[in-house]
């Protein structure tokens, strides 16, 4: 097992909304960082959140538990938490677990947004997008790779 | 070197302060014990120090010595065969360690105290003594390195000066060995941490391992109940033996012929997840007593999971059912499904094999994580025939040869290749041999429980058996159920 870790690019918006990015693969070791970041950001001020697991290759129930986390932080602060770009695995377990009642799933960032303005009003693009951690991407193959169901 | 008769004048001896009270002596006997040279085998170095003395200023005896509490030990002599130690008489060694500097006595016959030492007053009739002190960094005087000869005579400043360069050599060298003893010392005492501490962490590993199993037999039923009519069969594996599993199940009897049952898997493992399994357990069991809807029991365990404070994030997910006897000697089961992988019926085939058919459950929510958790059940019947089997993700995440996961396709699939019976002891056989079948050790736990009712012709016919396979190590070891029946 490679030692990982995640990339986050964050975009933070009038209207206390921030748009997270996360690249890596969401496991074990990881899915606590992604847990951290999420809750800084609500603690920052952004109390609405989209996740964006577009660059995401691999998640397990790890990052479901992860998610259950930043979801409830933000019900506590009256927040809410959307996703895009769901990978597939993660989108089983969303369904089975029925959690994706509490998190509405998008197919983009964009679609996410728009859904977001939809009810809280647009919002204005805020301060420069900031690269927050710069790591080398995983390596190919040094983890398990996304497991597809078996046929 | 010649030696010259000394003038009577000069008979005294040459020497510094005598500061030495008690307190000073013990703690130079402290540092004679530091460098643990006493009574140690004769050693290259300070012999050839002894020899070289004798040669340089041409004395038939030149000695090292260490002055103990109670003798002058030699640690090397030169021309003194057969002495290892003398006793500490004053007016040489013993008297020379009291001294700052060199001490010389070039005619000891002359010197008041020295005159009385056995080796000037004995048999070998020391007339000259010199001495330089072998003194440490922290200025103990640990014993001098000494020239002697039976006739009297001077030295000059320089030679005296070669005899304490060869008293520092003496030092040097004893230090040497005491940081090569310690070195060797802290080794050996590094192995021997090591080897404690693979001890103990060998013993702690047995330990873990026996408290995880005992804890986890007191978290799950020892037994499964007999439940007339039905046949019962269950499997319960960890992946490590140190971890205490966080899947659980059980099968309890209500009154009025009515039975519950559940299976489920708490998130995380380790003492945390116990606790939750725990709790988990008898809240099922208090709530079954008291609800008739199994959604109701399921939001029952959602507020004691999200009310204790101890709990944390910890949540579960669960199905729940109850099961009531039906007219055709089969059960009515009403499921719910706190986001749990649905459960497989199946329904034996006539040319062998069986009908596999999933119960989905939509709409119920994992348990112990948000207040709104919504659940819902299905209500089906189980005919003669039938069969039941739920299981815990550990199954649908153990992975294939290729990487790839079982997953419910997978387990679907693998079902409705058996060509067996649906009875509940075949089910969970055949699980259980799929699962030692696959190339990788299964990566989390995994609990199977598995209901089937006995087709009609067999009713009666070898009476009811109820298996149990538990175990909380990874090869699991069969236990004979209550039937008496050996699996």
């Amino acid at each position: 097992m490679v030692s990982h870790s995640l990339a986050f690019t964050v975009q933070q918006f009038d209207g206390a909304l921030a748009l997270l990015t996360v690249t890596g693969e969401i496991d074990f070791t990881t899915a606590p960082d992604l847990r951290d970041r999420a809750l800084e950001l609500s603690r920052q001020g952004s109390r609405h959140l989209i996740l964006d697991l577009a660059p995401v290759d691999f998640c397990d129930s790890s990052g479901l538990n992860a998610l259950i986390g930043i979801l409830r932080c933000a019900k506590e602060t009256g927040g809410t938490l959307a996703l895009a770009a769901v990978p597939d695995r993660l989108s089983r377990l969303l369904d089975l677990t029925g959690v994706s009642q509490l998190m509405p799933a998008h197919a983009d960032a964009a679609a996410a947004m728009s859904a977001h303005s939809a009810t809280h009003g647009p919002a204005a693009a805020g301060p420069a997008v900031r690269h927050l951690r710069a790591v080398a991407t995983p390596q190919d193959g040094a983890d398990i790779p996304e497991a597809r169901e078996a046929p | 070197m010649p030696a010259s008769v000394p003038a009577p004048s000069q008979g005294a001896a040459v020497r510094g302060p005598l500061p030495s009270g008690p307190e000073q002596e013990a703690a130079r006997l402290e540092a004679v014990r530091r460098y643990d040279i006493l009574d140690t085998p004769p050693d290259g170095a300070f012999d050839r120090v002894s020899a070289l003395a004798a040669r340089l200023f041409d004395v038939p005896v030149a000695t090292v010595t260490i002055v103990d509490s109670d003798r002058i030990w030699f640690k090397a002599a030169s021309g003194l065969d057969g002495v290892s130690q003398i006793g500490r008489d004053p007016g040489l060694c013993a008297s020379a360690i009291l001294a700052d500097g060199a001490t010389v006595i070039p005619d000891a016959l002359a010197d008041p105290v020295a005159c009385s030492n056995p080796l000037v007053a004995g048999s070998m009739g020391v007339r000259f003594y010199a001495a330089a002190p072998i003194t440490t960094p922290d200025g103990h005087r640990l014993g001098t390195v000494n020239i002697l000869d039976t006739r009297p005579r001077v030295i000059s400043e320089a030679e005296m000066e070669t005899l304490s360069d060869l008293a520092a050599i003496v030092l040097d060298e004893m230090e040497l060995r005491l940081s090569a003893l310690k070195a060797v010392r802290t080794e050996q005492e590094r192995r021997k941490a090591e080897q404690r501490a693979r001890t103990q962490a060998e013993r702690d590993k047995a330990s873990l391992a026996a408290f995880a199993s005992t804890l986890q037999r007191t978290l799950l039923p020892p037994a499964l109940p007999v439940v007339p009519g039905l046949e019962l069969a269950c499997h319960y594996q960890t992946a490590s033996p140190q971890d205490v599993g966080g899947d659980f199940y059980d099968v309890f009897p209500l009154g009025g012929a009515r039975w519950a049952f559940f299976l489920g898997d708490v998130c995380g493992k380790g003492a945390e997840a116990a606790a939750v399994t725990s709790l988990t357990r008898y809240t099922l069991r208090e709530a079954a007593q008291h609800h008739e809807e199994p959604e109701a029991v399921l939001a029952a365990l959602n507020t004691a999971l999200l009310l204790d404070a101890s709990i944390g994030s910890r949540f579960c997910t669960c199905l729940f059912g109850f099961l009531e006897p039906a007219a055709d000697g089969g059960f009515n089961v009403t499921v719910a499904s706190g986001g749990h992988p649905p459960a497989y019926r199946l329904h034996t085939r006539p040319g062998g094999g069986a009908e596999v058919e999933p119960v989905h459950i939509k709409g119920g929510m994992l348990v112990g994580a948000f207040e709104e958790a919504a659940f819902t059940s299905r209500t089906f019947h189980l005919g003669p025939g039938q069969g039941l089997l739920m299981y815990t993700d550990g199954l649908t995440e153990a992975r294939l040869a290729d990487g790839t996961m079982l997953g419910e396709s997978g387990v679907a699939a693998f079902l409705a290749r058996r060509t067996g019976p649906a009875d509940a002891t075949a089910l969970v056989d055949d699980a259980v041999a799929l699962i030692q079948g696959l190339p990788q050790d299964v990566g989390d736990d995994v609990a199977l429980l598995a209901l089937s009712v006995p087709p009609v012709q067999a009713v009666g016919g070898h009476g009811v058996s109820a298996t149990a396979h538990t175990t909380a190590a990874p090869v699991p070891v069969d236990a004979t159920g209550p039937s008496g029946e050996k699996d």
